[in-house]
């Protein structure tokens, strides 16, 4: 009788005979714990039989790891996403400075170059042998004053100067009484319409015959390509 | 040596806490056991490689229900593994359902009998080793189709072309021999 259970713990019982155990195991007997207790020994033991294999060493690491967090490759990967984002940032900021660096470059240069034209516009003014020429008394069209002086040069400062395209700029000429005029400069007037140009190139007083301002592309022109929208005659 | 039963109720013990070095104590004791008998009854390693994954993951989540004063842990194990292999070997061959002893639902009632003095499975298995060698190769033969094929009396009869009444009696035989060898702890 006792083989019953160790079949039944096999098995290989025919299923009537397996189900009509189960019921009985379901009252709790002692007796049948008991037989199946000792069968569960009997068989589990005939595990041995079976020949030594020796599990692969990796094995032990998968098995421990399905189980286990792995907290050295979640440290890693934390620390490498760190690093970029670190990386990024530090980047980032690197960017911004040389931008900013740039940018304060730009605006010292345009300063040094605004307190040289005024320098110079200063010391123009006051010498005395400068000779002022003022121009468009009446509002709103272009008005102001040029100033010419023999070593000195020319100083233009106008008023509602008209603003121009991007693409375009303002150019300032000086006209000879014989000859082709002299590009004196190019400028861009203030949102307002107010300019400071300045020319330091020795000059011909007797020979010049009026002072100009034209449109033209951006880089500016060797010679006028549009007609003066504004002509001082200083002669 | 600290005999298996007590080091096993220690073990679990550190299972029910999620300690992963009891699991990692569990694994050096039992899985050498549990990867033969899976090579021996799938024959493939690779297949017995992801069932002692299996095996050990179900034995961490599951241990917390195992009580240590009811049963041994290597017990438990085997009869986990060798349930494991035999239905994935059916259920790689398309054979019909298992008669397998499903460990899940009677586990309670097996290890619900406390014995006198808890067996170490592996001790246990060197003496049923030493039986086994004393059985006719007619018993040895059943007992193994049993055992690694998971096959039924019947499917043995039909295997080994014999009556089924024959085939009963030899693993009677072969069962009562190894049966006391459990008892005296002796191979007659």
């Amino acid at each position: 009788m006792n083989d019953v259970y160790e079949l039944y713990v096999l098995g290989v019982l025919e299923p009537d005979a397996a189900q009509a155990i189960d019921e009985h195991l379901g009252d709790q007997c002692d007796y049948c714990l008991q037989h199946l207790h000792d069968a569960v020994l009997t068989t589990s033991g005939m595990a041995a039989l079976a020949e030594t294999r020796k599990p692969p060493k990796l094995l032990r690491r998968r098995v421990l790891e399905s189980v286990t967090p792995r907290p050295s490759l979640t440290a890693w990967k934390f620390w490498v996403g760190a690093l970029i984002a670190a990386s990024v940032v530090m980047l980032s900021i690197v960017a911004w400075a040389m931008q900013s660096a740039r940018t304060l470059r730009d605006q010292v240069a345009g300063l040094t170059q605004e307190r040289d034209q005024l320098q110079s516009v200063v010391t123009l003014l006051s010498k005395p042998e400068t000779k002022t020429v003022q121009f468009g008394i009446a509002d709103n069209r272009p008005h102001g004053r040029v100033f010419l002086n023999a070593n000195g040069g020319v100083v233009f400062v106008g008023t509602d100067l008209p603003q121009v395209a991007t693409d375009r700029t303002l150019e300032l000429w000086v006209i000879p009484k014989n000859g082709a005029p002299l590009a004196a400069g190019i400028f861009r007037p203030t949102a307002q319409g107010n300019s400071v140009n300045v020319w330091n190139q020795p000059v011909d007083m007797a020979q010049i015959q009026a002072v100009a301002v034209t449109v033209e592309p951006a880089q500016g022109s060797a010679k006028p390509t549009t007609q003066p929208f504004l002509v001082v005659p200083v002669g | 040596m600290q005999k298996d039963s007590t080091a096993d109720a220690e073990l679990i013990d550190r299972l029910r806490r999620r300690d992963p070095e009891g699991l990692a104590k569990a694994y050096d004791r039992y899985a050498p056991l549990a990867y033969s008998l899976f090579v021996r009854i799938i024959r493939d390693e690779s297949v017995a490689e992801d069932l002692v994954q299996e095996l050990f993951f179900r034995v961490w989540n599951r241990a917390r229900d195992f009580d240590p004063a009811k049963g041994t842990l290597g017990v438990w194990i085997v009869s986990i593994a060798r349930n494991m292999a035999i239905d994935h070997v059916r259920s790689a061959q398309g054979r019909l359902q298992s008669r397998i002893r499903p460990i899940e639902p009677t586990d309670q009632l097996v290890f619900s009998y406390k014995p006198i003095e808890p067996e170490s499975v592996i001790d246990n298995a060197r003496a049923i080793k030493e039986a086994f060698s004393t059985l006719n190769p007619n018993q040895k033969r059943v007992l193994e189709l049993a055992y690694f094929e998971g096959f039924s009396q019947t499917e043995i009869a039909g295997q080994l072309q014999q009556p089924l009444g024959t085939i009963k009696s030899w693993m009677r035989s072969g069962l009562s021999k190894l049966r006391s060898v459990i008892k005296t702890g002796v191979a007659n």
